[in-house]
């Protein structure tokens, strides 16, 4: 009788916690669901994000991912939701495949042709050829500095 | 006659102005006629006061309530203060696109009156691209959105806008209006646009100098030294107006930052990146004779991406807070778009071979060897927002769906170059002019460098992890080390030659050198802004939550504990809700603040205005959440944590007060300018 006592308050209490942690998973947080909403714009407010979005549509978006999130839901999965509903323009990245692929790809792209047009430039320079030695005035590089100075305020000072 | 009419008659005054002005200049050349080009100049210069009084007229109309014309009452209402109703003058497309036709004249007006002398034979080409610049403007604005369209009523009680009236109607008079966007009603959205148009439209006044040395075949720099100050001025608005919109963007949109990557943020910002990369290219074209095609293209391609930005908030293309509504501008921006960037490459390509450089790179390490990498990584980013920009509309016409390019892409892409920037900026005033060996440089730089490693070792003190932190940190104190110590190394020499104390040492320097120094303040300001921005970017956190009246929330070491929620009505049309929240600190009570939404009656708009407490290392920003009901029993609040947020507007205070000393007049320099002989170019008038 008293296993059988024990059996009954086990089974309690792992039901009590069972419907306890599906009461946590049914209320996702304000934070929980603004992580993804954020990361998402709605079609008819373009380039306004969903978590600061506060038209009725997007109030709707927001508890949609409510709901995806209290039925387990992962992050990816309502994204894919909301791209299989609406297109992939509701991401607010497109994602680096297809069409997309273009967009990461370009600025990487453009660092590359930034770095070879330096480089070319760099090979084409032309050394300073030395034709006559110049009067030493400047024998360290901070007295050097100091004529670089007094005469480039000389410079301005003719002007 | 209305008002409205005079308005009208002044816009096709000034227009007409213009068209005689540019045919007047050219013909001059032709004829080499010095009459005619005197012509030209004043009819260049009368459409400012013409557009005065335009703009007075608009102005007394709104501030008056003649809600006759559609436009005073699509952005005015009797429940608006007067202040408003005369900012309201750039609260719509119409009235801003006069405003801007405005500011175009001005700054025509004061580039035609200034003495010619020296630059006559480039004076009627300078004359013709100035006034096609305006007679654009004035085009759109005369036949596609003029503010002085009135209301008119048919027998049916159905009302339309025109100039004239049509047959059967008559004059509508509306007893209110609409009232202005509540967006625009902060004092930040008041000043921010037109500071931005300054120095977007001042960027004009280099285009148009460099376009008349061009058309002219002038190897010289004269074109640079005689537009340089404006330059520095637009591009000192420009600065301001970017910053200004990023400071009314953190008090107003309500989401805690100060930079969306929004598509007309960025068509404001990619002019201020080719702008910023003239203003150090030039340098190398005064002092070496160098990168003259090159500033050529940066000037062409900053006027050509302000006609962009303007073509792109205008005319609906782009979706943004920012943006006008959806227009009939289109097709006309996007001819003068492709006229002036085909024309004026045209010309470039034209006297190609006149501007050969005076000397030629002599190596990679050099100063001029660092601005060119300076200017190349600004390219590279201007390239990069360019195709964010551009990537939806280009989806759009390719798979049929504006695919959305936000924050991240940008983020991610152009972090790396920036704090390229941040690198070179350190690196860059320790280089010698010519060319400069490793050994030399290393003996540069190793002071400065050392110094920067403080930077590391207060970061890691106030216990920062994050490498991209870290990383970021360095080379803003790498930076602001370099430029300070370019201060210290200038003051030392000075004592040693002038045997002056070091505070006078400074002053002279200051003094002497405005354009130089002014520069290193305004590299220090940036360094500010970039710890700033790395506060904010990285370390942002935030929370939302409902809470009832005395609950809390927590966020880091705040917490918030909400008290109070009141609603009254306003004067000026707004229904408040404020709730009262105190703010605590580890436990100690900071403040109270009153976050509110503001619901406009008249636009059927609300506004999330936070509350704010900020302190040198961080904001606590609370907004009470607009989409959450709100209630005595619970109200829903976001709150975020901005660590150095601050650091962002102390460093642009800092930035703009350095381009204000770089651009203060020297009259030394415009003495010796002035005295230089012009020479004679054949054809040109006398």
């Amino acid at each position: 009788m008293r296993f059988l006592l024990r059996a009954l308050l086990l089974c309690a209490a792992v039901f009590l916690w069972s419907v306890s942690s599906v009461q946590a998973q049914d209320a996702p947080t304000d934070d929980d669901v603004n992580d993804i909403a954020k990361q998402l714009f709605c079609p008819t407010c373009e380039n306004i994000p969903l978590d600061q979005c506060g038209t009725d549509a997007c109030i709707q978006w927001r508890a949609t991912i409510s709901d995806l999130l209290a039925d387990g839901n992962t992050e990816a999965d309502i994204k894919a939701y909301f791209v299989a509903q609406h297109g992939e323009r509701v991401l607010n990245v497109p994602t680096a495949r297809g069409f997309g692929l273009l967009l990461w790809l370009s600025p990487l792209l453009f660092a590359v042709i930034a770095l070879g047009v330096y480089i070319r430039f760099a090979r084409n320079t032309q050394p300073v050829k030395v034709v006559q030695a110049a009067p030493v005035t400047a024998t360290t590089p901070q007295a050097d500095y100091i004529s670089q100075v007094e005469a480039e305020l000389d410079r301005r000072r003719g002007l | 006659m209305l008002l409205a009419d005079l308005g009208q008659i002044g816009l096709v005054l000034a227009l007409l102005c213009t068209v005689y002005a540019t045919g007047a200049a050219l013909y001059s050349v032709r004829t080499n006629n010095a009459g005619l080009l005197e012509s030209s100049r004043v009819a260049s210069v009368l459409p400012f006061p013409i557009l005065t009084g335009v703009c007075l007229l608009l102005v007394l109309m709104l501030v008056n309530g003649n809600y006759e014309v559609a436009y005073v009452t699509r952005v005015t209402s009797q429940s608006m203060p007067n202040y408003l109703r005369v900012t309201a003058l750039w609260g719509g497309q119409q009235g801003s696109l006069v405003f801007w036709s405005w500011l175009t004249s001005m700054f025509i007006a004061f580039m035609m009156m200034r003495d010619w002398r020296h630059e006559r034979d480039m004076q009627p080409y300078v004359t013709a691209a100035a006034c096609l610049t305006l007679g654009f403007y004035l085009i759109l604005n005369v036949f596609y959105e003029s503010p002085f369209e009135k209301i008119w009523v048919d027998a049916f009680g159905v009302t339309s806008t025109s100039i004239f009236p049509k047959l059967g109607t008559e004059i509508f008079y509306p007893a209110d209006g609409n009232g202005l966007n509540p967006l625009l009603r902060h004092p930040g959205m008041i000043i921010h646009p037109p500071m931005l148009y300054i120095g977007w439209l001042g960027l004009i006044v280099p285009f148009c100098f460099a376009i008349g040395a061009l058309a002219v075949g002038r190897r010289d720099d004269v074109w640079i030294r005689a537009s340089r100050r404006w330059t520095l001025v637009a591009w000192l608005f420009l600065s301001l107006g970017l910053i200004l919109g990023g400071r009314w963007a953190y008090d107003v949109l309500g989401w805690g930052g100060y930079w969306g990557w929004d598509p007309v943020e960025i068509a404001a910002f990619m002019p201020w990146l080719t702008a910023t990369a003239f203003v150090h290219s030039v340098i190398i074209q005064e002092k070496r004779g160098m990168f003259k095609h090159w500033n050529m293209v940066l000037i062409i391609l900053t006027y050509a991406l302000v006609v962009l930005g303007t073509f792109l908030t205008r005319t609906g293309v782009l979706s943004s807070v920012h943006a006008f509504a959806e227009s009939s501008l289109g097709v006309p921006f996007f001819i003068f778009l492709a006229f002036s960037l085909i024309s004026s490459l045209a010309l470039l390509i034209w006297r190609w071979d006149r501007l050969q450089n005076d000397r030629q790179l002599n190596s990679w390490l050099s100063r001029e060897g660092m601005f060119l990498l300076n200017n190349i990584v600004f390219m590279a980013i201007l390239a990069t927002c360019f195709w964010g920009v551009m990537y939806p509309i280009i989806s759009e016409a390719l798979l049929g769906q504006k695919i959305t390019v936000g924050p991240p892409f940008y983020e991610r892409t152009t972090g790396p170059m920036f704090a390229m920037l941040l690198l070179l900026m350190g690196v860059a005033p320790l280089t010698a002019w010519t060319m400069m060996s490793l050994k030399r440089l290393g003996q540069a730089i190793w002071k400065p460098a050392a110094a920067s490693l403080l930077g590391i070792v207060v970061a890691l003190v106030f216990g920062v992890t994050n490498v991209y932190a870290i990383l970021g940190i360095w080379l803003c104190s790498w930076a602001a080390a370099v430029n300070l110590y370019e201060f210290h190394r200038g003051a030392m020499a000075r004592r040693k030659t002038q045997s002056v104390g070091y505070g006078l040492a400074l002053w002279q320097l200051m003094k002497r050198d405005r354009r130089r120094y002014g520069g290193y303040i305004t590299h220090i300001g940036i360094v500010l802004m970039a710890i700033g921005i790395i506060g904010l970017e990285l370390f942002q956190t935030e929370t939302q939550g409902t809470v009832a009246v005395n609950e809390s929330l927590t966020l880091e070491d705040y917490t918030l504990t909400y008290t109070a929620l009141h609603e009254f009505e306003t004067p000026d049309g707004r229904l408040v809700t404020a709730a009262t929240v105190e703010v605590y600190q580890d436990g100690a009570y900071v403040t109270t603040l009153q976050p509110r939404r503001d619901f406009y009656f008249e636009s059927r708009q609300a506004m999330t205005i936070p509350g704010v407490h900020s302190t040198i290392e961080e904001d606590f920003y609370v907004l009470l959440v607009g989409w959450k009901d709100v209630a005595v029993e619970g109200a829903s609040f976001k709150i975020y944590h901005n660590p150095l947020v601050n650091w962002l507007w102390f460093g642009s205070l800092i930035l703009i007060i350095g381009i204000g000393i770089a651009s203060w007049p020297e009259k030394r320099e415009r003495r010796v300018l002035n005295a230089k002989p012009m020479p004679k170019v054949a054809g040109a008038p006398a």
